[in-house]
């Protein structure tokens, strides 16, 4: 038996919809634990055999920066004074983005076997899987995952009798969306406010209780497992040179069937809206399309229909592909007022430790409420855009840049609308959202029925 | 003298959590331990603060940092049921505006507010990661998605016709020993033993700040007097 593939496609996700695919025994009948086994106790590869298949698998964090896995782990000191900490990132609290909650609610033991060869391969005995609070059946599936993981050998001591050890320990946020930041992650998990830290030094060096420390999104470490199963080339079949293997896009918006879907890298979006989406909603159409969480540009439809989901040609059309939170937004759809919500949700959630971010999220929400209340002054689209210009790159990370850099696109891509507002001296959608789903009319969501709806537990 | 205990259960979580992080790190259970003492008390006063300071043991203040910081700590009691309306983008693009705008009509109350009941408090809350089934509402522990104005109207009288036990789950299900918050008890009975607690009823105004005498094991820390409750905030 060889590691199954879903659908042409689907290595994290690979299992029915609709099945009980969580439980290990579930997972054991999918060649569950089979690569830990032939990792630890067969010597199929040594420690640092397995971080070269990560390298060449061209994996890249699929938390947002995109930076090579491989090449983060590399960064470990080589002889480290104190243990080695994999902080699993699973805060995943980027607008838009809900895919690990999905792996960690049907196949968490890809991500706990994830954990066990990642360990492995940089050197740590112990991990954390840093959960937000909120995620409640994800909490209780991980948590019923560890269980079985170490009930069953998996995890613990002297794993399959190899002398390898892995502890592995959830750890619930509380709801605070600056602690999926790295540094506000490790402050975090030792009992802190989530403030980012200044960096250098990096995680790698001084983490976590001041260990050398790893933080990697749930999906990245998910996908170590498919790549030392079947080895690093193997998960180059898919996608470019530069952007390499599968990747789960979380889709919402007025589309026909939203949800979590695992595609390969550089799936032209056009194909992904109508294939796997669907298409959009009957009678409406698109609009505008915020590609990868809500921290990335805007861009038009038009300009939507010719991105192919991957690294490269997300910047060559002045977007990046971020976390896979595909926001699409339909025709009718105020963008001042999109705007404002989200800005909202940017001053909400800043840490307050740096003044560009503490004061600018408020004042350029401020400036984007008063503009949607159609209580502007001529200048302050200007005004707006300098704010947000000079919140970028001065502060200890990137949130302010998260909230500045929609703010420009926005305006970039949307401006007439911004002017339309101060022109008239209202919003002219009438200040409110179109009504998709019918709802004020008592609709009932035309979409829920749909069993490939919401690929949600 | 706090009265304050954990129950076995919570008791046991918490030796078993002591084992999960570095003996000099111990600091890293404020976060486990104020979600357990969340769940088991129904929200964090200033009593609470200084216990759960006094179990791990560190001084109140980090505690106190802590308690303020993240949203899902209740500083304040909350009603029976937290409603919590996603309006982030995603949501909002699907029509969570109607939604809260549907239940602030029905319950009476604009978001922020309990009822006077102490049945509901209901928030505007931020993107919970279920975008994809919006318009979608977190009522305690529970995920409500692709709700329309119906699925909330046979809510709402399901969720009035529960009885306490089942809005507030005593098990602790996680391995971190922490979840999200649970409401108050209506009758704030596990709260009441003996301490200065007010719980609200009827319109009166939340009181927290009545500190009959501090824990002892706490007595000489720095516990700011402007101990704001700030859970309701936005
Ligand atoms: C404000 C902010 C929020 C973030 N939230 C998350 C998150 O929820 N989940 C996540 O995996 N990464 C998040 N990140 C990215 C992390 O800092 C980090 O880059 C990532 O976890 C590294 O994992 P990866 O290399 O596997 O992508 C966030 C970054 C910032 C600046
Ligand atoms: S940029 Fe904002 S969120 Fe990040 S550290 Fe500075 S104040 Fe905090
Ligand atoms: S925007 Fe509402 S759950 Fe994500």
């Amino acid at each position: 038996m060889s590691y199954p593939v879903v659908d042409g496609s689907r290595t994290i996700l690979n299992f029915e919809r609709g099945t009980e695919s969580w439980p290990l025994a579930s997972y054991e009948s999918r060649f569950g634990y089979a690569t830990a086994k032939a990792v630890l106790k067969g010597g199929k590869y040594q420690p640092a055999e397995l971080l070269q298949e990560v390298k060449d698998s061209g994996l890249r964090g699929r938390g947002g920066a995109g930076f090579p896995t491989g090449l983060k782990w590399s960064f470990l000191p080589k002889d480290p004074e104190h243990p080695v900490i994999l902080a699993v990132n699973a805060d995943e609290s980027e607008p838009g983005t809900f895919k690990d909650r999905v792996i960690m609610e049907e196949n968490p033991h890809v991500l706990l076997e994830g954990i066990v060869l990642s360990c492995y391969a940089m050197g740590s005995n112990s991990a954390y899987i840093y959960c937000r609070g909120e995620y409640v059946p994800s909490l209780k599936r991980v948590h019923a995952a560890i269980e079985e993981a170490y009930a069953g050998g998996h995890l613990g001591k002297d794993i399959y009798g190899s002398g390898f050890d892995c502890d592995v320990t959830l750890h619930s946020g509380a709801g605070a969306y600056i602690c999926g930041e790295e540094t506000g992650l490790i402050e975090s998990l030792e009992g802190k406010k989530g403030q980012p830290r200044i960096k250098p030094p990096f995680p790698a060096v001084y983490g976590a209780f001041g260990y050398p420390t790893i933080v990697n999104n749930v999906e990245s470490i998910a996908a170590v497992t498919y790549i030392a199963a079947e080895g690093g080339q193997a998960y180059r079949a898919w996608g470019s040179d530069k952007s390499t293997g599968t990747k789960l896009f979380s889709v919402s918006g007025p589309v026909k069937r939203p949800g979590v879907y695992e595609v390969p890298i550089g799936t032209p979006f056009k194909t992904f809206l109508e294939d796997n989406c669907g298409g959009m909603l009957d009678g409406v159409g698109l609009k505008a399309l915020i590609i990868g969480g809500s921290s990335v540009p805007v861009v038009t439809g038009e300009t939507a229909l010719k991105i192919n989901m991957d690294y490269e040609s997300c910047e060559e059309h002045g977007t990046l592909l971020g976390s896979g939170g595909v926001i699409v937004i339909g025709e009718g759809t105020c963008m001042v007022r999109s705007l404002m919500v989200m800005l909202r949700f940017y001053h909400h959630e800043s840490c307050g430790q740096c003044t560009p971010c503490r004061e600018g999220t408020g004042w350029i929400e401020r400036i984007v409420t008063r503009i949607e209340h159609g209580d502007a002054e001529p200048g302050d689209i200007d005004e707006l855009y300098r704010i947000a210009d000079s919140m970028e790159l001065r502060t200890i990370c990137t949130l302010a840049d998260a909230a500045a850099w929609p703010t420009k696109s926005f305006i970039d891509v949307f401006r007439s609308e911004f002017e339309a507002h101060i022109e008239k001296g209202c919003c002219p959608f009438g200040g409110t959202f179109p009504d998709h789903l019918n709802l004020r009319g008592g609709g009932v969501p035309q979409r829920r029925d749909d069993p490939e709806h919401a690929f949600i537990a | 003298m706090s009265t304050l205990e954990f129950s076995a259960a919570a008791k046991e979580r918490l030796e078993w959590l002591r084992t999960r992080y570095p003996k000099e790190h111990q600091r890293a259970l404020i976060l486990p331990v104020l979600s357990m003492a969340q769940r088991e008390f129904g929200w964090v006063g200033p009593e609470v603060v200084h216990f759960v300071a006094a179990q791990i043991p560190v001084p109140a203040i980090q505690v106190e940092e802590v308690a303020t910081f993240y949203t899902m700590y209740n500083k304040q009691p909350i009603g029976r049921w937290h409603l919590q309306v996603c309006h982030n983008l995603s949501c909002s693009l699907m029509g969570a505006e109607i939604v809260l705008e549907h239940v602030e009509k029905k319950l009476g109350i604009a978001r922020g507010e309990t009822t006077e009941d102490g049945e509901f408090t209901l928030i505007g809350a931020e993107c919970l990661g279920s975008c994809g089934t919006a318009p979608m509402m977190q009522v305690n522990d529970h995920y409500h998605e692709n709700l329309s104005l119906q699925d909330v109207d046979d809510l709402l009288e399901k969720l009035r016709a529960t009885p306490d036990q089942e809005a507030n789950p005593a098990d602790l299900p996680f391995g971190c020993g922490s979840g999200p918050s649970r409401a108050l008890p209506r009758d704030g009975a596990r709260l009441e033993a003996g301490r200065a607690v007010h719980v609200p009823h009827h319109g009166e105004t939340p009181v927290t700040h009545e500190v009959a005498e501090r824990p002892k094991e706490a007595a000489g820390q720095p516990v700011t007097d402007a101990w704001t409750p700030q859970g309701m905030a936005q």
